[in-house]
């Protein structure tokens, strides 16, 4: 019967994207917070985990509320909390960004040194999480030791997992606030473009 | 600035969307699913799961159109969002050989009829194929819209030009 009960709670929750604080009760009591239906990653994270598969949940509750979203932080979040069992630098950027929210101008140099040694994705990430103002052509400037086309790539994927609000240097272009006229006459180049396809596959 | 026309590929996972984007993309699709090494392995974790591509077609030096497929999972549906904003069109493939997938390409487009019911669409119903599928009027008897439909095999250049052209059509008018 628990099994159900459990079901019956945590089922409405991811189908209908709720969000509010979940707590789950097995020897001690865990909450993770919930936003959109989807669980988001802080501190709590392994106990969450290890209890919500236990056979023996004593309880487990709900509470509706509004959670800002926060997307946009999630993995990040997550690979910092793994990285912090790896390495007593990263750790500590870890935690500032856990705790704070913030890289501190005094881990930039360790922050550098994490930069060598991690691939485009993270720096991507990282780069761009912060500032929704920050283009393309800032990130290619602030990382001139790595290949830009592998940065545009990694920006581009970011974008596309919805990671990112950047959005100025893709997003902007995109044909909105233009009058049907205007946009009739792009699809029309467009069309004359796919139908031309037939011959170059 | 060159301007950017976006057109949304959806459906469920093993539909075909990855293999449409790289009919119609002049690179080879940006994927989700790539390999990746070192600590960034862990932030890509999630994305294996997420399964998205996009593609790019230069029409010409002034005007680029971005193909975007996205997750069929419910719970990346924020991404929908995501991808719906701007977009002139949305393509959406019902793999026959899965009945759980249709319904779940129902799921899909109910959900984009809801929300962006401004944003014009086509359903290309995949894999018909496949022995045991079911045949293309069951899907369009399953998915009950009146919409254009169309039956297709995403492996075919000429056919996802086709559907394209459909959609663009479509939209102009």
């Amino acid at each position: 019967m628990q099994l159900f009960k459990n079901i019956a709670i945590l089922n409405p929750i991811l189908m209908e994207n709720k969000s509010g604080l979940l707590t789950v009760v097995v020897d001690k009591s865990v909450t993770v917070t919930v936003c959109d239906g989807q669980i988001v990653v802080d501190e709590n994270k392994d106990l969450f985990i290890k209890n919500i598969q236990h056979l023996q949940i004593a309880e487990i509750t709900f509470a509706e509320q509004i959670i800002p979203k926060t997307y946009q932080i999630f993995s990040l979040v997550g690979i910092l909390w793994e990285m912090g069992h790896t390495d007593n630098n990263i750790s500590q950027i870890c935690k500032e960004y856990l705790y704070h929210r913030t890289l501190k101008k005094g881990l930039k140099n360790i922050f550098y040194k994490l930069t060598d040694l991690t691939n485009e994705d993270f720096l991507v990430y990282l780069f761009f999480i912060k500032s929704e103002i920050r283009t393309l052509g800032d990130l290619i400037a602030f990382y001139p030791n790595k290949d830009a086309q592998k940065l545009e790539n990694a920006t581009y994927r970011l974008f596309l997992v919805g990671e990112l609000v950047f959005g100025k240097e893709v997003a902007q272009e995109v044909v909105e606030n233009t009058t049907d006229m205007v946009k009739r006459m792009l699809l029309q180049k467009l069309l004359n473009k796919v139908s031309a396809l037939s011959y170059n596959k | 600035m060159k301007q950017v026309l976006k057109l949304v590929i959806s459906g469920d996972v093993g539909a075909g969307k990855t293999t449409f984007v790289r009919a119609i993309s002049e690179i080879e699709p940006i994927t989700t699913d790539e390999a990746v090494t070192d600590a960034a392995t862990l932030l890509l974790k999630e994305y294996t799961t997420v399964a998205m591509d996009f593609g790019l077609l230069t029409v010409d030096e002034d005007l680029i159109l971005h193909i975007y497929a996205t997750p069929g999972q419910r719970r990346f549906s924020f991404m929908w969002d995501v991808l719906a904003e701007n977009c002139f069109g949305l393509i959406f493939l019902a793999d026959a050989s899965r009945m759980d997938s249709v319904l779940e390409t129902n799921d899909i487009i109910s959900y984009f009829q809801q929300h962006y019911p401004e944003i014009p669409y086509i359903v290309c119903v995949t894999k018909l194929d496949v022995p045991d599928s079911l045949a293309f009027s069951a899907v369009v008897s399953l998915l009950g819209r009146d919409i254009q439909y169309l039956p297709l095999n995403p492996n075919s250049p000429d056919e996802v030009r086709d559907a394209a052209i459909t959609l663009i059509s479509l939209a102009m008018n």
